[in-house]
């Protein structure tokens, strides 16, 4: 549909390869359609944290700015299991075994029937606190942006290549401060 | 490349996109998330005050959550307080619909809604399902000025 109006597009995906898989397809819709020429509003819409040298990536600082954004997965698979409803995203082979256990704990969730009430609680906003155990410095790595500065330029210097044209970071409710460590990279850019 | 961010909707989400507009970001998106956050017109209505240049959009925009006309008006109404950065961003509707216990919007539906919409802001009369019954709909009176379909709204 994006391509048939030639609209601007949104996509969320957490990692390199994926985003410009997703160009590329992108790319071959808006021929199909006729639009290869002109030029698109794509933009990356994704979460994370800047980490400093030798940070881990569960740190309280990247638990708290990028947590979040990792839970995704995990609400997602609850729902699929729980609820039949599409993944919509890969699943890391290396997460695989945390989010199951994510999943066998939101069968307990009530009340029954009505899982998603705490499963989304706090979705893209804050790790609750039973589902900290599930937000690994894994997951984190490898469903969100998290990483130092160097590395997140050079990742960002990629989705430019691929044909993004805007990478849309997430501002987490009471980490507003983040933005002055995004404000950095994206002078970088400038 | 430029950047944006993107906000689980506050209220008074304009304090954290006045300060992005000043560290240079090009856009803010706000979360239509509705069991979870605030609403992202309130919120968009206040930073669209508070700012002069950063792009304000949906980020994105569940069509169940408002029938088409009722969208097409409020993006025409902050249009009127912040001409030309506007952008309208929609979607089948993850977050806010799963917290609810419901599945995405269809498609076609999703597209239909963005035809209304787009039809509505370009001061076209379009025909549109309103419960349940096909009825030619369009915004009245743009020309006093009460919102903006002047300055484009992108989509």
């Amino acid at each position: 549909m994006t391509a048939k109006l030639g609209a601007g597009w949104i996509a969320t995906a957490s990692d390199i390869e994926g985003a410009v898989a997703a160009m590329t397809d992108m790319q071959e819709r808006r021929r199909a359609a006729g639009r290869e020429t002109e030029p698109i509003d794509a933009v990356v819409l994704t979460g994370g944290a800047i980490l400093e040298e030798g940070e881990p990536a569960d740190s309280p600082r990247a638990i708290a700015q990028a947590g979040p954004r990792a839970a995704m997965l995990l609400h997602r698979a609850a729902d699929a299991a729980l609820a039949g409803l599409p993944m919509m995203a890969p699943m890391p082979p290396s997460v695989a075994e945390t989010v199951a256990g994510y999943v066998e704990l939101a069968r307990k969730f009530t009340p029954q029937g009505a899982h998603y009430l705490e499963n989304h609680r706090g979705h893209l906003m804050f790790v609750k606190p039973e589902e900290r155990p599930f937000v690994t410095a894994e997951l984190i790595r490898r469903t969100t942006y998290t990483a130092t500065e160097r590395e997140l330029r050079e990742r960002f210097a990629a989705l430019a290549e691929a044909g993004y044209s805007e990478i849309a970071v997430q501002i987490v409710p009471g980490q507003e401060h983040a933005i002055e460590d995004w404000g950095r990279i994206r002078r970088a850019f400038a | 490349m430029q950047f944006a961010i993107a906000i689980p909707t506050d209220a008074d989400s304009w304090r954290v996109v006045r300060r992005a507009e000043e560290l240079g970001f090009a856009r803010a998106w706000f979360y239509d998330t509705q069991m979870l956050s605030a609403d992202p017109f309130v919120a968009m209505a206040a930073a669209a005050i508070k700012t002069t240049k950063i792009r304000l959009g949906t980020g994105v925009l569940i069509p169940s959550n408002r029938i088409a006309p009722v969208t097409a008006n409020a993006f025409a109404s902050l249009n009127k307080l912040a001409p030309g950065r506007i952008d309208f961003g929609v979607g089948t509707g993850f977050t806010g619909r799963r917290a609810m216990g419901l599945g995405a919007v269809k498609l076609a539906d999703m597209e239909e809604y963005v035809r209304i919409v787009m039809a509505l802001l370009r001061g076209e009369t379009v025909e549109a399902e309103i419960e349940r019954k096909k009825r030619l709909i369009r915004l009245l009176n743009p020309e006093l000025g009460l919102i903006n379909t002047r300055d484009p709204i992108a989509l």
